[in-house]
């Protein structure tokens, strides 16, 4: 398999496109630290930036999908390889991770109300009986790893929304689309009007997937990396069922 | 060594692209594939390169299967009409990424060649016009030197001047690096030096294939008078003809024994562009 | 297209899928619904008047009892297991009562099942859901409340002698100078006397308040609290009882707690 070369051709677009958006971040957020700085406010960008990073690596999968698939197929490589060299690609969400934490104690630490990090591991039924963890270094550890695996979820949920897109007319795009966005609000209608009781069984039912056990921050951690695992593989399979009939985007039709 | 096609069909909805096509490329040649347009090359060859992979059929290459095979695709490069590359992706980009993927491709002759052709590799392909389109692709294809090299309209969009470089250039790297090339088009007449061998597809089906020799050969005109052609080829299987005035050349298909020949008429020979028409003319 | 080509991505869904559930289920204590603890709620309305809206204390274990159960069978580990304690535990059952919520046919005797594990099992202080610091006080305080815990359940279970005799186990852990595990000791003997109606049985708690305060003789604290209160845990009154406890009021009926509000208005 020309794996190798499908995945050194990823890494170089994937490097570019990042090295473009963390110089735009970075400006972003030197500029709202000095603005703290003077001002000693929080200007927003803080509450907003993990956000930031949720939609990045989404695009980044949604684009990994249809574009490079195109470059691959005039370039001899099958879709299996294609899929696979994203797979391989997947890993780089530690660094991402690494770099949001990092971010989170340089930029965040000082003189803020609350920091993503600290909402992060307080949250409701996080924070019930979770211990934090002692150690900053340990902490760190933490935080990237959980957030680490939640970009690879990201990026994987994107890359399988761009195989579905690919793979439907644009008739069925819209469609799907309508019913999706109809459908969330149904539901969010429904738990503002009514909170029926299976909606907090559901609700429950997914913190204890993502949860899991006892009050050990390793091992709510470690049931949370399954979790996403679970989901990203689950988006990964749907892609690479699609992907097996995707052809070339333009000109497969040309008789 | 070749690649064989074996009773490929393919349809698109409801209609017909390719019905029950069976042939072989085989090594070291350079093949026609002529048909018009909606004829099914495109398809085809698309087929062969593994970005259609819904079909009825089998295409081997080399005895193994074609469809999702790394090592049998690396074999295999198709130059087509349509830009798959990026189109932010500058052509200098696309040499580099192209020795990644395809180890034998001459970086070096490619920037060569695209001096020779006055290309500016720094342009990204987007932004090159259709002909300097056309041109980045098939200096990447002719210098991929992979053993299969497919051109699906080569000389779109090319000044005179250019598709003359691009006749040599087919040539020349043919002689110093022997491989299969299949040039598919609809403009014969001028591709029709540079083939051997020539398939001919018409609606999907292949109506001819053989050497371009034995095609040429296998036809003759018959020119001269109106009255004078018709008498003489009344007994003869005329493919089509030709009326200016009250002169006529008309095409035969056959090798007939020609022993007697009117002074009124004159027996020229066929040539590939023409046998083309009539054999894929309206209701054929 | 060839079989391998779908066969991976369908078994790697339908594996993720099974692991998921199996995370789910598995590791279950659904320890987040005892986030929620179910408590009552107040608030004035505008002409003045108290409104307390109770919710049903048995909820959780109405709604996830059989799972936890399930999961604890499937997974008997120490987290399964904190949270069906919590779930089955006397005080939860007399709150529950009190407010008037039903509970759940078996209550009383998972209740007995479930702190009968939990007093016989050995605790890792240090994790779980019951996680407690280091130290030998209380290490023996969370022994002492295990025992306590299981003593009435059984109680309310009507299993009496079983009852005592755990009881006598609990106060075999304890010396003079641990008058800190009266605090959890006297609840049992509070919920005795204030809830039976048999002559003997308070006859009983009376000796024992006698026994330990021949026990802890030496002990200022225990002193203090007596000269404070005028009684170990003996009450005859049944309001002090509350005050102290800080239970509402309720009366035992043929072994059965009926619960009588206290606070309507």
């Amino acid at each position: 398999m020309k794996l190798k070369s499908a995945v050194k051709y990823r890494f170089f677009k994937t490097a570019k496109i990042t090295g473009i958006f963390y110089a735009l971040m970075f400006e972003l957020l030197i500029g709202a630290f000095i603005i703290r700085g003077v001002t000693r406010t929080n200007t927003g960008i803080e509450d907003f930036f993990p956000f930031i990073m949720y939609i990045f690596t989404f695009v980044l999968g949604l684009n990994a999908y249809s574009k490079e698939l195109d470059m691959f197929l005039q370039n001899g490589i099958t879709r299996q390889c294609s899929h696979y060299s994203f797979i391989a690609l997947l890993p780089i969400n530690l660094v991402y991770g690494l770099i949001s934490t990092l971010t989170d104690y340089l930029f965040f630490r000082v003189d803020t109300a609350s920091d993503p990090k600290t909402e992060f591991f307080s949250s409701h039924c996080l924070g019930a009986g979770f211990k934090m963890p002692d150690s900053m270094i340990s902490q760190i550890f933490l935080y990237t790893v959980m957030v680490a695996f939640i970009y690879t979820l990201s990026m994987a949920f994107g890359y399988m929304i761009g195989s579905l897109s690919r793979s439907m007319k644009l008739f069925y795009k819209v469609l799907f689309g309508t019913v999706l966005v109809a459908v969330f609000i149904f539901f969010v209608t429904l738990w503002q009007l009514y909170n029926p009781d299976w909606f907090e069984t559901i609700a429950i039912i997914l913190r204890t997937f993502f949860l899991g056990v006892g009050t050990s921050p390793f091992g709510r951690t470690t049931n949370f990396i399954i979790a996403t695992l679970v989901l990203s593989t689950v988006n990964l399979s749907v892609a690479h069922l699609l992907i097996r009939k995707s052809t070339i985007k333009k000109g497969a039709d040309k008789k | 060594m070749s690649i064989e096609i074996k009773n490929v069909t393919k349809t698109f909805g409801k209609v017909r692209a390719l019905e029950d096509v069976s042939l072989i490329f085989e090594s070291e040649k350079i093949y026609g594939l002529l048909g018009r347009n909606g004829a099914g090359k495109s398809t085809l060859l698309n087929i062969i390169s593994n970005r259609l992979v819904k079909f009825d059929g089998e295409v081997l290459i080399d005895g193994e299967d074609a469809v999702e095979n790394d090592k049998m695709q690396s074999k295999v490069f198709l130059m087509s009409e349509v830009d798959n590359y990026p189109s932010s992706m500058k052509v200098k980009d696309i040499f580099k990424w192209t020795k990644e993927f395809y180890p034998d491709f001459d970086i070096q002759k490619a920037n060569g060649l695209a001096e020779k052709f006055s290309l500016e590799t720094k342009k990204s392909i987007g932004a090159l016009s259709t002909g300097y389109r056309t041109i980045a692709k098939f200096i990447v294809a002719i210098m991929s030197n992979a053993p299969y090299t497919f051109l699906d309209e080569p000389i779109l969009g090319l000044d005179a001047n250019h598709r003359d470089l691009v006749y040599k250039t087919i040539l020349e790297q043919y002689g110093e690096n022997p491989r299969t090339i299949v040039i598919s088009t609809h403009i014969i007449e001028e591709v029709a030096s540079l083939l051997e061998d020539v398939v001919i597809l018409n609606e999907g089906r292949v109506i001819k294939t053989d050497s371009v020799e034995n095609l040429i050969s296998s036809g003759y005109g018959v020119s001269g008078k109106a009255q004078d052609v018709d008498e003489f080829t009344k007994d003869k299987n005329v493919i089509g003809s030709d009326s200016v005035g009250a002169l006529k050349t008309a095409y035969v298909l056959g090798k007939d024994n020609i022993t007697s020949v009117p002074e009124s008429i004159e027996i020229i020979p066929i040539n590939l562009q023409k046998l083309f028409i009539e054999l894929t003319g309206e209701g054929k | 297209m060839k079989r391998r080509y779908i066969v991976i991505p369908v078994t790697a869904l339908v594996l993720a899928l099974l692991i998921g559930v199996f995370v789910t289920v598995f590791t279950t204590p659904l320890s987040a619904y005892l986030c929620e603890s179910n408590d009552y709620t107040e608030y004035v309305k505008d002409d003045g008047t108290v409104v307390i809206e109770t919710n049903d204390y048995f909820y959780t274990s109405k709604k996830v009892g059989k799972i936890m159960q399930t999961a604890y069978k499937l997974n008997p580990s120490q987290e399964n297991l904190d949270a069906l304690v919590m779930m089955y535990s006397a005080k939860l059952y007399i709150d529950g009562k009190h407010r008037g919520n039903t509970p759940p046919a078996d209550y009383l005797k998972n209740c007995v099942k479930y702190q009968k594990i939990f007093y016989e099992s050995e605790y890792n202080e240090e994790e779980g859901m019951f996680a407690v610091g280091c130290g030998d006080m209380v290490a023996l305080l969370h022994n002492v409340g295990k025992g306590v815990d299981y003593a009435k359940a059984l109680y309310l279970d009507g299993q009496i002698d079983e009852s005592k005799k755990i009881m006598e186990e609990v106060l075999g852990m304890i010396t003079p100078d641990d008058n800190v595990a009266l605090t959890l000791i006297k609840d049992y003997y509070y919920l005795v006397y204030s809830t039976t109606e048999s002559v003997t049985l308070k006859q009983w708690v009376l000796e024992k308040e006698a026994q330990l305060e021949k026990f802890f003789k030496g002990n200022e604290k225990v002193a203090s609290f007596i000269e404070k209160h005028g009684f170990m845990f003996s009450n005859p009154d049944f309001e002090t009882y509350i005050d102290i406890a800080g239970w509402p009021d309720f009366q035992q009926v043929e072994g059965e707690i009926k619960a009588e509000p206290e606070l309507d208005n």
